[in-house]
Formats: structure tokens, C-alpha cells, sequence
């Protein structure tokens, strides 16, 4: 996939695995594994961008006699999935259109 | 490679950007760490899981915002020409010793510059006390015009005119000299300021 358009799909998926309740660095890993392709490595800074981007507020819990972060999405946060969910109506038309004169004229 | 070996390894390879940046990297990878251990992994496979030290390294230096990088660089500079509190403290008791130094090294070149000035006014009083000639010729003169000894009329102008030459002579002179003083001395400040 093209490094950019996955690069915002995935702050888009890190947003939306925040949506049923708060979540952890590791708990996105697993919950997004069977869907796009992530590590601990690119799950780091995309967090930092979303959080100083002011998509999402980070709050420090104890865990198990130690300090585990949590992220919580924003009004913001939720407003870019929205975006992004209304881009992608246009994004599916041009897709249709590709497809369609590719299967015409193929 | 065991948890606390990665977590040193990444701390050093990250230690140049700022301490906040590195401070958060090493929490979120050891939280990362630990959710592994604490699902069933051992150390060693939690920390193959996390992939390569030096992607992980490359990373984080690439997220690290643009600006941040710079105002740490300028930082680090700044902090380099201040003074440590320990020479502030040496420079606080050794006062007594170095006070007084400071204080008679300045009298020194302050009386040496005076020495110039007062040079400069030794000159400029001989201006004035050809000048002085001048107007006793001149006077003369007219006395002894007065009086009708025309030859005494004549020394007396002659040496008034004599005296006006060399006022004028001497007077350029030391205008020259004064100017260079003033000179001197500004460059002078302009140096002291710029070394501060």
C-alpha cells in the first residue's frame, strides 16, 4: 500500500480502536493487527502526532504494581473519522470510475 | 538480549535528542515490554517481538518534530556559555583576591590614559600661549606705532606674524593628535564591547 495513504488509514484505525472505551499502546497492537499492518514501532509515533495533534489525551493508570498509559479520543479525534469516513465516499467514486474503464477498455 | 539490556541500548542510542522525547520513548517501550511478559512471553522473546533496535532508534528521531530538535540544539548552546555554579562560587570567594587586582589594574590603565590626555592639553596650551604672542606683537605694535618708533613697530609685528605662523603650524598639529586620541579610544570601546 502507498506509504502515505497508509500512514493517515492508520491514524484513522488507532482512532477508531479508541472508540468502545480507552485503550493502551499493546491492547491497538492486537486489536488491529487482523485488519492493517502494525507494530509497537509505528503505533509510537503516530500516537504522539494524534495526541499533539489534540485527537487524543493520554492519562497514566496503575497496572499490576506499575503505570500503563491509556488513550482516550477527543471530540476532535472523532471529528477526523468522520472526515475521513465522508472523504472516502469520494475516494470510492473514483475507485468505481477506474474500475469501470479499466474492465471497458482492458 | 533481556528487558533491562534493550531499555539501556535504546536510552543510549536516543540520548542526544531531548530528554523528554527520550524519557517518553523508554516508558512506551517498556510498557510495551511488560503487557508482553505479563500475557506469557519471556524477556528475551518480548524484546525479539518489538523487532530491531535500530528501526525502533530510526523512528523515533524521525517523529521528533522539526522545531523541538532545533530549540534543543539551541539550548545546548546557550547552556554551554553559561557558568557553572561552581565557578560562580569561586568567583564569589576568590572576590577579596581578585577585587582589589581588578580594581588597581583599572586605575593603572585609567592614569596612563590620562597621561595622553594631559599630553594632548600640554600641546593645545602652547597653542594658546602662541596665541598669547600674537596679540603682546600686535599690541606692541600699535604702541609703539603710537609712540612713532616705527622700527620697534615693525620687530613687534614681525614677531606677531612670526608667532601667528607657527600658532597655526602647531595648532594643525595638535588637532591631528587630538583626533587620534578620540579615535583611539572609541576603537578601543568598540573592542572591549565586542569581547564581552
Amino acid at each position: 500500500m502507498d506509504i502515505q495513504l497508509k500512514r493517515g488509514m492508520l491514524e484513522i484505525c488507532v482512532l477508531s480502536a479508541l472508540l468502545r472505551e480507552d485503550s493502551y499502546g499493546y491492547k491497538i497492537v492486537k486489536d488491529l493487527q487482523p485488519y492493517i499492518e502494525i507494530s509497537e514501532s509505528t503505533l509510537y509515533p503516530i500516537l504522539r502526532r494524534l495526541e499533539s495533534a489534540g485527537a487524543l489525551n493520554v492519562y497514566s493508570t496503575e497496572h499490576n504494581g506499575r503505570l500503563r498509559k491509556y488513550y482516550a479520543i477527543t471530540e476532535h479525534g472523532r471529528g477526523r473519522i468522520r472526515e475521513f469516513l465522508n472523504e472516502w465516499n469520494g475516494m470510492l467514486a473514483i475507485y468505481n470510475y477506474i474500475k469501470e474503464e479499466m474492465s471497458e477498455n482492458e | 538480549m533481556n528487558k533491562a539490556d534493550f531499555l539501556t541500548e535504546l536510552q543510549r542510542r536516543i540520548a542526544e535528542y531531548p530528554s523528554e522525547e527520550t524519557k517518553r520513548s523508554v516508558e512506551y517501550y517498556t510498557e510495551m515490554l511488560d503487557d508482553r511478559i505479563e500475557e506469557g512471553m519471556t524477556e528475551e522473546e518480548a524484546v525479539a517481538s518489538l523487532g530491531s533496535l535500530t528501526d525502533i532508534a530510526e523512528q523515533i528521531k524521525c517523529e521528533i518534530p522539526l522545531t523541538t530538535l532545533v530549540k534543543h540544539k539551541a539550548k545546548e548552546k546557550t547552556k554551554s556559555k553559561k557558568l557553572s555554579p561552581w565557578v560562580i562560587l569561586m568567583l564569589i570567594l576568590g572576590f577579596p583576591l581578585w577585587g582589589p587586582l581588578l580594581l588597581a589594574c583599572f586605575c593603572v590603565f585609567f592614569s596612563l590614559y590620562m597621561l595622553i590626555w594631559v599630553f594632548d592639553i600640554v600641546l593645545w596650551s602652547g597653542t594658546v600661549a602662541l596665541g598669547a604672542v600674537v596679540l603682546n606683537g600686535l599690541i606692541g605694535c600699535i604702541v609703539n606705532l603710537v609712540r612713532l618708533s616705527v622700527p620697534s613697530a615693525c620687530f613687534y609685528l614681525g614677531s606677531a606674524m612670526l608667532a601667528l605662523g607657527l600658532c597655526i603650524f602647531w595648532t594643525w598639529g595638535t588637532k591631528v593628535i587630538t583626533k587620534g586620541i578620540v579615535y583611539g579610544t572609541k576603537r578601543c570601546f568598540i573592542q572591549f564591547k565586542k569581547s564581552l
